[in-house]
């Protein structure tokens, strides 16, 4: 786990990182549903507490209703982080139980 | 701006306005409707029917071309550009296939109904041209599907069916006015190959692989069992077509076989896929997409059966009436699931985020339909097996009230989608 204070993913090459903002995770490259699934995973499993953020190839519009589900909310963000150029950014922010 | 309302933003860009995919459920919820109620009225005819114009043929275009094709546009529209990233560029090409392929349909099936060639000939141009431009559309995404190679492939060889499809679809319907074909039945056959296995049956194969997972929040089966699954089914389809053509029992059976092993391998992936998913309680939906899995398996044992006239008289029937119940199945489970998930991608409330998908639905609806689907299939199989019209009318009533609350929970969730309210 590495602690970087901007969205650029640690150089090892590791999919999941922690910044200031929360628990990032890096899913572009794989085929979906891979991308939502991982996500889900994540937030079931009590490794993210309260934020994530993750690095998509695509909007994951599947994921919604799903995060919804689970008390979380979600917000697109621009990507102009250099790193996921191409790719959208996701903040995900727990809100329910 | 809240965060709903980038979150708005940022899907509808990738989303069609509702009312494209909606138009084209709406269309197919009426023509499931219609399908029973030709059915019905036709009731004594179907058991013994081998092909030629008339209730049944109308009856069975109105499901397969009806249901199955003009719900498989609408969604393949929808979920494809959100698949392969492709930005939606323009709207009015899905709007001129929708308006080609829908009034064509109806024209065609009218045509078959009441036996007339020329309208038949006329409508089944026009609706070629309609499904001819939605294979363009198809191809344009699937070159872009490189990160989902799996429903790529499956999307490819469900498109060269489309197109032979409507090739032989078209020289039919000529040959009921001019001879045209050396064998109308041989043809008939391969059409049929070409449209339920092929086309539609590829498609559904192949989006099962996003949609069953994504349904049971599970990874997608590893690509090398699902391409040699891909690569049997349809080595299955050519040779299936070949055999129907050379009317040669032989290759028709080396195709039921291999189709029998291609499907078992599907449904072993799917069945394993369920299995890893994270979520446990699939619901209603996943009852009929099981059981569709079962009726396509028997699809192929009664084909291999009917080769050999071990299906009983009536076997041939009972073949193509198994082939649209799986399809028919699997395609209403999945809809159940989509078309309000769609809809809750389209409402914004006032208290920011999306409606829960069981807001937008009323599932008494799906409950009352799923009974009667289930009761009507049962019904038509004992039927046609039988050779009894009181099992086949019972079936068809009791199929059309299925179809009437299913048309009333698509239109039900279109109506709470643009409330106000929401």
């Amino acid at each position: 786990m590495h602690h970087h204070h901007d969205h650029a993913a640690p150089p090892d090459g590791s999919r999941m990182w922690r910044t200031a903002d929360g628990v990032h995770l890096d899913l572009r490259g794989l085929e979906p549903p891979e991308p939502m699934v991982t996500v889900l995973r994540a937030i079931e499993s009590g490794d993210v507490d309260t934020a994530l953020v993750g690095h998509f190839d695509r909007e994951p519009i599947f994921l919604y209703p799903e995060l919804e589900e689970r008390g979380w909310s979600h917000e697109l963000v621009e990507s102009q982080c250099g790193d996921c150029e191409g790719g959208v950014m996701l903040r995900m922010v727990r809100w329910g139980p | 701006m809240t965060i709903a309302a980038t979150f708005l933003g940022g899907a509808k860009s990738r989303l069609l306005p509702p009312s494209i995919p909606f138009r084209f459920f709406a269309a197919a919820a009426g023509f499931h409707v219609a399908m029973w109620l030709v059915l019905l009225i036709g009731a004594g005819e179907v058991a013994s029917f081998r092909g030629g114009l008339g209730s049944t043929l109308a009856a069975v275009h109105l499901l397969a071309l009806g249901v199955l094709v003009t719900t498989a546009i609408g969604a393949s529209v929808q979920l494809l550009p959100v698949a392969t990233r492709r930005a939606i560029v323009a709207v009015w090409p899905i709007k001129l296939v929708f308006w080609l392929a829908v009034p064509g349909m109806i024209a065609l099936i009218a045509g078959m109904y009441w036996a007339q060639p020329i309208i038949l000939i006329v409508a089944a141009a026009v609706t070629a041209t309609g499904l001819l431009l939605f294979g363009g559309l198809l191809a344009d995404n699937l070159r872009r599907a490189q990160s989902i190679p799996v429903v790529a492939a499956y999307g490819w060889a469900a498109l060269a069916a489309l197109v032979l499809l409507v090739v032989f679809g078209v020289l039919l319907a000529l040959n009921e006015h001019v001879n045209l074909l050396p064998d109308h039945n041989a043809a008939a056959l391969a059409h049929l190959i070409l449209g339920g296995f092929g086309f539609m049956g590829l498609l559904a194969l192949g989006f099962s692989h996003i949609l069953v997972p994504m349904f049971a929040l599970a990874s997608a089966p590893s690509n090398r069992p699902s391409i040699i699954a891909f690569a049997l089914a349809t080595a299955a389809i050519a040779l299936g077509t070949a055999g129907a053509l050379a009317k040669s029992p032989a290759v028709l059976t080396v195709a039921a076989l291999i189709g029998l092993v291609a499907a078992g391998l599907h449904v072993r992936l799917m069945h394993d896929t369920l299995k890893a998913g994270m979520r446990k309680r699939l619901g209603l939906s996943f009852v009929l997409i099981r059981a569709a899995w079962l009726i396509l398996l028997a699809t192929m044992v009664v084909g291999l059966a009917a080769i050999y006239g071990l299906a009983g008289p009536n076997g041939p029937t009972l073949f193509g009436f198994l082939l649209f119940a799986w399809l028919l199945t699997f395609l209403l489970g999945v809809l159940e699931r989509i078309v309000p998930f769609l809809a809750s991608m389209f409402v914004s409330r006032p208290a920011g985020g999306m409606p829960l998908m069981s807001e937008l639905a009323d599932t008494r609806l799906l409950d009352v339909h799923a009974a009667c689907h289930a009761a009507a299939l049962v019904l038509l199989f004992a039927a046609i097996a039988i050779g009894n019209v009181w099992p086949m009318r019972i079936g068809s009533a009791i199929g059309l009230v299925g179809a009437i609350a299913f048309a009333w929970f698509t239109v039900d969730v279109m109506r709470r989608m643009t409330s106000p309210q929401q």
